[in-house]
C-alpha cells in the first residue's frame, strides 16, 4: 500500500458539523482497507479564488491534510465518494516520495573554481592533451616537407 | 537505347559528323557520280599465288602431324592405364589410403586432447563466472531483504501512533484543536521565525546590535 497525501477543501460550516464530516471521509478510508497515518488541519483560510462546488460559491474552507495508505485501486473509488460529498469542496491525491538525504555540499561549490575537485580533474586532463591552438608543427622533424595543409 | 520512334522525333541533323567514322549510312544511295563506276578488281600475280598455296600447304600439313602424334600419345597413354588395374597396383592404392588413414586418426587424437583440455578450462572458468554471480545475487538479495525488514520494523513501531477507528474521535478534536502552520521566515541572519502570522521581535541586545 502506497503512502498518499489527500488534501482537502471542506466548507465552511460549524465544528460539530465539520468533526461529523472529517469522521465520514475517515470511514470511507478505513472501509476501503486504508490506513490513516495522521490528521492535519492548516486552519481556516480564505481560498486563492472563489470557486464553486455543489451549487455553492466558496470563498474561504477548511484546510486539512490526511496522510495515508490505501490500495492503489481504492484511490479512484475514494476520489468518486469525495467527489460526490457536499461538504468537500476541493480534494487531491499526492503520492508521497521518499525523502531523501543528501549530504550538503555548497561549501564545496561556493569555492573559488581553481580550488573545486572536478576544475582540478578537468586541468589534469587538459594538460595530457595538446591544444590546437597554440600547437606549432615543429620543422626539424626529419621531414623535408611540410605534412599538413597550410 | 533508344526507341525508333525517338529517332523519328528528333528535330536536329540525322547525320552528325563524328571524329573517326567519315562513312555515309548504309541506306543513302550511290552518290549520282559513281553510278556506272565499276570498281577494280584485286588481281595477285601467278607467281605470288603459286608461293602462297605453297605455304599454306605446309602449315596444314605440319600441324596435322603434330596433331595426329598428340592423339597416338594419348590414346597409347589410356591403354596403358587401362591395363594398370592389376595386383600391384591395387596394393600400392591400399597402402597409400593406410597410411593417410593412420596419420588422419593420429591429428584426430591431437586434436580431441587440446579440445579436451581447452573444454575442461573453459567449465572451470564458466563455474566460477557461474559461482561469482550467484554469490553476488546472493549478497543482493540479502542487503534487499535487511532493507525491507527495516522497513517492516519502522513501520510496526510507527503503527502505534496511527489512527484507528477507535482513537479517531480524539484525533479530530486534536486536529481541529491545533492548526498547524508550515510558513516560516528568514532574516538575514539565519533566524527561522514560524507561522503565518508571528510577530517579530527580537531580545534586547539584537536591538542595540542592529542600531549600532
Amino acid at each position: 500500500m502506497p503512502t498518499y497525501e489527500l488534501a482537502l477543501l471542506l466548507r465552511n460550516m460549524p465544528k460539530p458539523e465539520l468533526k461529523t464530516s472529517l469522521k465520514r471521509i475517515s470511514h470511507a478510508i478505513f472501509d476501503c482497507g486504508g490506513i490513516i497515518r495522521n490528521i492535519e488541519n492548516l486552519g481556516f483560510r480564505p481560498m486563492p479564488y472563489k470557486s464553486t462546488a455543489h451549487g455553492m460559491t466558496h470563498k474561504e474552507a477548511n484546510y486539512f491534510i490526511f496522510k495515508i495508505d490505501t490500495p492503489t485501486k481504492a484511490v479512484i473509488d475514494l476520489k468518486e465518494e469525495y467527489k460526490r460529498d457536499v461538504d468537500i469542496v476541493r480534494q487531491r491525491f499526492f503520492k508521497v516520495k521518499e525523502e531523501e538525504r543528501k549530504a550538503c555540499t555548497l561549501e564545496e561549490e561556493l569555492l573559488p573554481p581553481a580550488y573545486r575537485e572536478d576544475v582540478q580533474k578537468m586541468i589534469q586532463i587538459g594538460k595530457t592533451q595538446v591544444n590546437r591552438f597554440t600547437y606549432k608543427f615543429k620543422y626539424n622533424s626529419g621531414l623535408d616537407y611540410y605534412p599538413f595543409q597550410k | 537505347m533508344f526507341s525508333q520512334s525517338s529517332y523519328l522525333k528528333r528535330t536536329i541533323p540525322l547525320f552528325i559528323q563524328t571524329a573517326g567514322a567519315h562513312r555515309k549510312p548504309r541506306w543513302l544511295p550511290v552518290a549520282k557520280s559513281k553510278v556506272y563506276r565499276i570498281p577494280k578488281r584485286p588481281t595477285t600475280s601467278e607467281e605470288e599465288r603459286v608461293e602462297l598455296l605453297r605455304l599454306h600447304n605446309n602449315y596444314k600439313t605440319q600441324m596435322r602431324a603434330i596433331r595426329r602424334f598428340y592423339h597416338e600419345d594419348m590414346i597409347k597413354e589410356k591403354s596403358t592405364k587401362d591395363s594398370a588395374s592389376s595386383e600391384m597396383s591395387q596394393q600400392l592404392e591400399a597402402d597409400e589410403w593406410a597410411r593417410c588413414f593412420e596419420l588422419n586418426e593420429k591429428w584426430n587424437a591431437e586434436i580431441s586432447a587440446a579440445r579436451e583440455e581447452r573444454r575442461k578450462l573453459e567449465i572451470a572458468k564458466l563455474e566460477e563466472y557461474t559461482l561469482a554471480r550467484m554469490e553476488a545475487k546472493d549478497k543482493e538479495l540479502q542487503i534487499k531483504i535487511k532493507k525491507a525488514s527495516e522497513k517492516i520494523r519502522e513501520q510496526k513501531e510507527l503503527s502505534k501512533t496511527f489512527i484507528t477507528p477507535e482513537n479517531l474521535d480524539e484525533a479530530i478534536d486534536l486536529a481541529i484543536a491545533n492548526p498547524t502552520d508550515y510558513n516560516y521566515a528568514i532574516d538575514m541572519k539565519g533566524m527561522k521565525f514560524e507561522g503565518r502570522d508571528t510577530i517579530i521581535s527580537y531580545p534586547k541586545e539584537d536591538k542595540n546590535v542592529a542600531a549600532n
